[in-house]
């Protein structure tokens, strides 16, 4: 109350002395610095936790509202060259892209390359929510299509092959020599990888941008905007079905 | 008028402190001394709620009512404290895909944020996006660095602001990170990266000469050290190639510094460069303390980290 009162006064002075004091500015003398840790031991300000609160019940709600049911775990280790969920996300991708891509530029996407790293949380038995596929997928990236060449395609094959990593593919066959890390077999769309011929694939601008060092997928004899992100295309699926039923079916397998 | 602060590492420096109080007093039959304190946030991304409590590295820290209770405590000590962020304040939690950033702006509204800078996430909506949500900042935007000369952006952000409290004069500039590479140009269109050494040399001599400032801070998003890329612009690289910032509040690289870190500028002289984590997990809190310059006896300043 007094220190209200009397601030005008003291400002005043203030003045007037940096006035008198013109020869002999204001200088910093001293400095001092803390971090302040923002844990449970700091009392929560009422009218800001009260304001969020309605945010944060209808955001609670609406993620975990349950949009399907899972009838297995999927995770991303569980099938070799392969996964469960490696294969739901390269098979939902493409289910949800190649409509918009064939209404946009009249053609088909060929098959999808995701990586195995974008994995970052199983989806649970049980009820599927919108927080499982933004655990799934926290990143922002955006499904985009590439036209490659016949010979980016076997770089991206020889990739595959040597990785030997179980990254989400889908609509492309491999099998794949394990101790010569290379392909002994490769279809696409269950035809031959033909010699002439440019494929279009479905993958990430993450990706695209050379991620996960996929260099084959920098500078592409053309590139697809589906303004699309993977997350929304996984939640979009979600909604769009009653069950998550994928099987592991040797898309990618070591040759016998 | 002009002649440099020299920074001495003083330990015993509330005597100094004190006589210099007798010394001002003497010359001037009244003493100055001012205290400015500066409160900073940094890569909150969207963290409206504390983190999880499973969260690897930061397990149930953060979240705004307690940042909210905080802020208001060092208010009342010294209501000449200036709050700011240096971006990134968006993106990271579904509260940003559900709302767009308004509950981020609203918030930071109602903790009373004086600026920010932009941060690389902010462009996640696109210039847009954020352009959409400036009607709920009650706080503006600082960036020098940014051209956004041809964008709609163009009348809404200034390269900096000058803030007053108690009489001490406050220049805040804002540094963004080179966007190319690192967002879709889609998405920050015309904006234009200009390289931020040689603006914030550019300020620095605004904000000192023309400005008359008594204070100058950097709101930086440039990252605080590349150690993997040494020569890559960074707030270390920053505070040494320049002179007359006292402090440079850094982001981008979500560093948690267990305290500032003293750099020597071009002239010599002491730059705070501080940096606190990522999603609200700390803030961080730079007391200045004023004195009238008192002639010869005191030229510089004690750093107490």
């Amino acid at each position: 109350m007094n220190t209200k009162l009397c601030k005008p006064i003291l400002n005043f002075l203030l003045l007037v002395s940096i006035c008198s004091c013109k020869q002999e500015p204001i200088m910093v003398s001293k400095v001092s610095a803390r971090q302040q840790k923002i844990d449970s031991t700091i009392i929560v300000d009422k009218k800001i936790d009260s304001f969020i609160k309605p945010f944060r019940n209808h955001l609670n709600k609406t993620l975990d509202s349950t949009l399907c049911i899972a009838t297995i775990t999927f995770t991303k280790n569980d099938g070799g060259l392969e996964s469960t969920l490696g294969n739901l996300m390269a098979d939902i991708s493409l289910q949800r892209a190649q409509p918009i891509f064939k209404e946009r530029y009249h053609k088909e996407i060929d098959f999808v390359l995701l990586n195995h790293g974008g994995m970052r949380a199983p989806i649970l038995e049980g009820a599927v929510t919108s927080r499982a596929a933004f655990e799934l997928m926290p990143f922002e990236n955006e499904l985009v299509a590439v036209e490659l060449s016949y010979e980016k395609v076997k770089e991206l094959i020889s990739y595959l092959a040597e990785k030997q990593r179980a990254h989400p593919i889908s609509n492309i066959q491999l099998s794949i020599l394990k101790d010569a890390k290379r392909s002994k077999e490769v279809t696409i769309n269950g035809h031959l990888l033909q010699e002439e011929k440019n494929y279009v694939v479905l993958t990430t601008d993450y990706l695209l941008k050379g991620g996960d060092s996929m260099n084959f997928f920098k500078d592409p004899i053309q590139l697809y905007k589906i303004d699309y992100k993977l997350r929304n295309a996984l939640i979009d699926y979600f909604k769009s079905v009653d069950t998550l039923e994928v099987k592991l079916d040797k898309r990618m397998h070591y040759a016998k | 008028m002009q002649n440099r602060r020299r920074f001495i590492q003083q330990i015993a420096s509330a005597t100094a402190f004190a006589s210099l109080g007798g010394l001002s007093l003497a010359s001037c039959n009244q003493p100055i001394s001012k205290k400015i304190t500066v409160l900073h946030s940094n890569d909150v991304h969207s963290q409206i709620d504390p983190l999880p409590n499973n969260h690897s590295r930061y397990p149930g820290l953060g979240g705004f009512a307690r940042r909210a209770s905080i802020i208001e405590q060092v208010r009342k000590q010294n209501p000449n404290t200036v709050l700011l962020d240096a971006g990134d304040i968006f993106q990271g939690t579904p509260y940003f895909n559900y709302y767009g950033g308004e509950i981020e702006f609203k918030l930071m509204s109602k903790l009373d944020y004086d600026l920010a800078t932009i941060g690389n996430h902010d462009f996640d909506n696109g210039i847009d996006g954020f352009l959409s949500q400036l009607p709920n900042a009650t706080f503006d935007f600082v960036s020098a660095n940014y051209d956004f000369t041809n964008t709609v952006l163009n009348d809404f952000v200034k390269p900096y602001k000058v803030l007053i409290r108690d009489g001490i004069r406050i220049g805040v500039f804002g540094l963004g990170v080179e966007l190319e590479g690192l967002v879709n140009k889609e998405l920050y269109k015309e904006t234009r990266y200009l390289d931020p050494i040689e603006i914030a040399q550019d300020m620095s001599r605004i904000l000192k000469e023309e400005e008359h400032c008594d204070l100058i801070i950097c709101l930086s998003h440039i990252g605080y050290d590349y150690k993997r890329n040494p020569d890559k612009v960074s707030d270390l690289h920053l505070a040494k190639k320049t002179k007359d910032i006292d402090l440079i509040i850094g982001g981008h690289t979500h560093t948690l510094l267990p305290e500032p870190t003293i750099v020597d500028n071009v002239l010599g002289e002491k730059v705070l460069v501080n940096q606190c984590g990522m999603g609200g997990v700390y803030i961080g809190q730079i007391d200045f303390y004023f004195d009238s310059a008192g002639g010869k006896t005191f030229e510089g300043k004690s750093i107490e980290v």
